[in-house]
């Protein structure tokens, strides 16, 4: 560490001049690149989401938008960095549940309500109750009906230890009055395969990617979680119809530090704002049907929502045990 | 080399043992019905601790054996090993303060001193290779990993990320 | 049938297409090549340039874009000793030794044409057996998975060189470090002393590129300092084509590891990098010729590891075409391509968009042919790096460790953490320790862990569900004659010379 300052001295002296007439006065907002900090892996779902949204946003900054992908620890490793970083507007976090059930949790190291500001939130996605197409389940009601006679005997997947995917099964099933076995996987595809091969008996999934299998009939949805049934599947009932009263659905929204200038603030939601109806994106939330629940809210509606949402999780995680 | 054997399964053994005891504060952490967080580690734990003991054991039985009959070695070859020594110790600090500088001072600019460093520390003395190269690699490194695949290297602090601004 | 190949050839072979095909193979081969740019990250670069193609176009793009990286990722491997992608470990292991010998135009030659043929050979199968490749691939549950695991583990004897405890010792230190982090069953946190750093786990790119390749140039620093890097000095890419009865003498290998490549690279959550070590290891439990030069240059190491890899794109893509489960990123990365068309990759695909489908295939064919041409003119420029001053070229080296580092998810503790190997791996290397059975642990650790759990969860928790299944028996079988075997059959190996 004292080496690197005995050298910034040096350059300090060297470079001091060159810089001092090279530095512009303050410009306009932004005055160099936007990055958007994902804090997942590329090819993920919130990764393509985001770079759905920042195709639209590229052309309406001269300096352009970045994706930075960071991922580690859940969620947690993109959060802290950007919670690390001056609250000047130029990093922006792309927010998800998993954020949400992070700050439920008493090792939280940053937490969202506090050290963030809610853009917007721009996706609200469906999740569905998944079975093998030829399972012996044929509605959510047989389904309930053995787990209820047979407790724990009903081996759900999911990824996400602990949070979002975990949550979403077992708040669902105890809504239900079930208790299931939860086994976690590392990916998608890989609870898929496992569903097909019959190694487990199903999963509570986000939709968009199950509908391929769904419609080709190697995987069957027994209900969707949501209040109406979903246009895509008009013949599979939703939760709320069939009095399970439960319709949560995975969040994707964008934030920024706490203390960012407001005036920038509102500068990177008009540009958000206005790539939300940029016809790539539009085609992009169509052919995932993630238009199916209204995703936008503003910045205040965002933050009452996630203040809600973390209150229904803390309750949720406290009653399985995961916070004492 | 077999006293460094020794320090190092030594050091092994230290290790493991600690971290052995790590696990066991894991254990009983689990799902219903599975093994738990802990058994796994503290299985590869066990295991590797009992290797290093067993190998520490192996090297000091070798170590006194070998001891009387070994010879004094030449201070030619002494020699040889301090150079070798001070050339691997000099070539991994320089490698650990470029590390440690480009968060501060940003990707560009300890590059740019990193790679002479380096270069006279495994023995480099061309004046031309130790002026040109820089230059050269650090224009075709920046260009190719930050300007061309936006690879966001750190830029550094202060008037260090300004300098940096100006090229990446 | 007849008539949609001849239709996907004659689109394929469209001028556009043939330019997209061309960019796209040099893209991934740059980005393959490249430390501190993954495959993946290559193709999803390249994804945002789609959006306007032409579906064919953008697929022959990104056929490209991921074949080159996987093809791309060896040539940095061999010629630096630091693994472009993980699946190139063996690659690091055999071929830079080799080119460490002089022989580095000679293990170019041996990658190339492995590389293709593992690469035609599964499309070959990709297009005879699909269904059959998707439906062998979905019989393996969670205690198949750990019996395949095992299976890989149990080659550590042969990689061990002199003394089977430390090799033993090794990879018992790999097993381990594939336990810090968040456990993938329980959420808890494993190792990680309240560090940020650790919560994702040790990504095993930041630990290879420590362990294999700073290791390497602390170790080459003790040599007496040489003006150039020399050693290299071939004659002519041309003189140093490998001779036809090389890949007749090791027939078996060619044979068998592009077979496990395509039925492992179909495993989702498996994939290349499983698929390169499993038939490495085969190859060096069977090796019939020279078995002692594992891990000093063995040739056959290579052929097994090169054809495996890229073997293991056409299984990836076998379930990815007839089921939709993308089993890497990278795979991923062609679902939202997909998407992005307004096509859902699923069992469906084929009946609606038989053209793409069987475009893809003839893609992917004639690919590998390019990439042969291609890869070749790479690696003519690449080796004239050697001529670098050596002090130089070490520097550069270590720079693009550190970019291999930190590009794994731009961050600056792994370059630390990287560093911490470096000096771990040197002292390894010193005592006699070898490095290949922790890197080999480091990678099948969590999936070993975390299938054996899986599969205890879903027998509630009886053991006898981890061989309820043929597969699962065979492959434990075949684990345990491979630990036991050596032991009985060369005492001598334990303890070591």
């Amino acid at each position: 560490m004292k080496h690197g300052k005995t050298l910034s001295w040096m350059v300090v002296l060297i470079f001091g001049a060159v810089l001092a007439a090279a530095s512009p006065a303050s410009a306009q907002f932004p005055e160099r690149a936007i990055e958007i900090l994902v804090p997942f892996g590329a090819g993920g779902g919130s990764d393509t989401a985001a770079r759905a949204v920042v195709e639209g946003m590229k052309p309406q900054l001269k300096h352009g938008v970045v994706v930075n992908n960071m991922p580690g620890g859940g969620a947690t490793k993109g959060m802290l960095y950007v919670a690390q970083q001056p609250a000047d507007g130029y990093t922006v976090l792309a927010v998800t549940t998993s954020h949400l059930i992070d700050a439920v949790k008493p090792k939280t190291r940053a937490h969202i309500l506090n050290d963030f500001d809610p853009l917007c939130r721009i996706q609200w996605d469906t999740s569905g109750v998944i079975v093998a197409g030829d399972s012996k389940f044929k509605t959510l009601a047989e389904l309930i009906d053995f787990g209820k006679k047979n407790p724990k005997m009903l081996k759900f997947a999911g990824t996400s230890p602990g949070g979002w995917s975990e949550i979403q099964t077992v708040a669902f099933f105890k809504e239900a009055g079930v208790q299931v076995t939860f086994v976690p996987f590392d990916s998608g595809a890989e609870i898929k395969a496992a569903i097909l091969g019959g190694h487990i008996t199903g999963a509570v999934e986000e939709l968009a990617e199950t509908l391929p299998l769904i419609n080709a009939g190697k995987l069957k949805a027994l209900c969707v979680i949501m209040d109406k049934r979903h246009p895509a599947l008009p013949d599979v009932p939703s939760s709320v119809e069939l009095k399970v009263n439960y319709d949560h659905g995975l969040m994707r929204a964008w934030g920024v530090k706490k203390g960012t200038p407001p005036e920038r603030q509102k500068l990177l939601l008009d540009v958000i704002k206005k790539s939300l109806e940029n016809p790539v994106y539009v085609k992009y939330i169509q052919d995932n049907h993630l238009d199916v629940r209204p995703g936008f809210l503003g910045p205040e509606e965002t933050r009452a929502y996630w203040g809600s949402e973390i209150k229904f999780y803390t309750d949720v995680l406290t009653e399985l045990g995961y916070v004492k | 080399m077999k006293k460094g054997e020794i320090v190092f399964f030594g050091a092994s053994t230290a290790f493991f043992g600690f971290m052995l005891i790590q696990a066991i504060g894991l254990m009983g952490q689990g799902r219903p019905g599975e093994i738990g967080s802990g058994l796994w580690p503290f299985l590869a734990l066990g295991a590797s601790a009992v290797l290093s003991v067993v190998l520490l054991a192996g090297s000091i039985q070798k170590y006194r054996r070998a001891a009387p009959a070994a010879e004094m070695p030449t201070p030619e070859a002494l020699a040889e090993k301090r150079r070798q020594r001070l050339t691997v110790a000099l070539s991994a600090a320089c490698f650990l303060v470029y590390m440690i500088a480009v968060p501060w001072v940003g990707f560009i600019l300890a590059t740019f001193v990193f790679i002479p460093a380096f270069a006279l520390a495994l023995g480099e003395r061309r004046k031309t290779v130790l002026l040109i190269a820089p230059v050269l690699l650090t224009a075709i490194i920046v260009g190719v990993f930050a300007k061309f695949i936006t690879i966001p290297f750190p830029k550094g602090v202060g008037v260090f990320a300004e300098f940096s601004r100006l090229f990446y | 049938m007849f008539d949609l190949y001849w239709q996907a050839f004659t689109t394929v072979l469209m001028p556009q297409n043939l330019l997209a095909m061309a960019l796209g193979s040099l893209w991934g081969l740059l980005a393959g090549a490249l430390p501190g740019i993954s495959t993946s990250m290559g193709v999803v670069l390249i994804l945002s340039f789609t959006y306007t193609l032409s579906p064919m176009t953008a697929f022959v793009l990104l056929i490209g874009a991921y074949l080159g990286g996987i093809t791309g990722g060896s040539i940095t491997s061999i010629l630096f000793g630091i693994p472009g992608e993980p699946s190139s470990v063996p690659t690091v292991i055999e071929g830079y030794s080799l080119a460490k010998q002089g022989k580095a135009a000679y293990a170019m030659w041996v990658y190339l044409l492995c590389s293709i043929f593992g690469g035609l050979f599964s499309v070959v199968v990709m297009i005879v057996a699909t269904p059959l490749i998707a439906n062998f691939a979905l019989r393996f549950g969670p205690a198949e998975y750990f019996a395949l695991t095992v299976l890989g583990l149990s080659v550590v004897s042969g990689l061990s060189g002199g003394s089977m405890l430390k090799g033993f010792l090794s990879c018992f230190f790999g097993l381990f470090l594939a336990t810090v982090g968040t456990d993938g069953i329980t959420g808890e946190e494993r190792f990680t002393f309240e560090t940020v750093t650790l919560l994702g786990g040790i990504n095993f790119v930041v630990a290879m590129v420590g362990l294999l390749a700073v290791s390497e140039i602390l170790i080459e620093a003790e040599e007496p300092f040489k003006e150039y890097k020399g050693g290299v000095e071939y004659r002519g890419l041309m003189r140093e084509l490998p001779p036809f009865s090389l890949f007749r003498k090791y027939w078996l290998t060619m044979i068998r590891s592009p077979i496990i490549g395509t039925i492992v690279g179909a495993l989702p959550g498996a994939g290349a990098t499983i698929a390169s070590f499993l038939a490495y290891g085969e190859a060096a439990r069977t090796a019939k010729h020279e078995p002692e030069k594992f891990g000093k240059g063995a040739v056959e190491g290579l052929m097994a590891a090169e054809s495996a890899n890229n073997a293991s794109t056409g299984g990836s893509m076998t379930v990815l075409l007839s089921l939709g489960l993308p089993g890497s990123n990278t795979t991923a990365m062609l679902v939202a391509a997909f998407m992005i068309h307004g096509m859902q990759p699923g069992p469906l695909l084929l009946a609606t968009r038989p053209d793409i489908i069987y475009g893809i295939f003839v893609a992917m064919l004639l690919t590998n042919l390019l990439l042969l041409v291609l890869a070749g003119t790479a690696i003519r420029l690449f080796l004239e790096l050697n001529r670098l001053p050596y002090s130089i070229f070490s520097a550069a080296i270590m720079i693009l460790c550190v970019i291999g580092a930190f590009g794994i998810s731009n961050s600056v503790d792994d370059m630390f953490l990287m560093f911490a190997f470096s000096i771990i791996g040197y002292f390894m290397r010193k005592c006699g320790v070898p490095v290949a059975p922790c890197i080999l642990a480091l990678v099948l650790g969590d999936l070993a862990e975390l299938s054996l759990r899986r599969a205890l969860l879903l027998s509630g928790g009886s053991p006898l569900g981890l061989v309820a299944s043929p597969i699962s028996i065979v492959l434990l079988a075949g684990a345990l004659v491979s630990i036991v075997y050596p032991i009985f059959k060369k005492p001598k190996m334990l303890a070591g010379a």
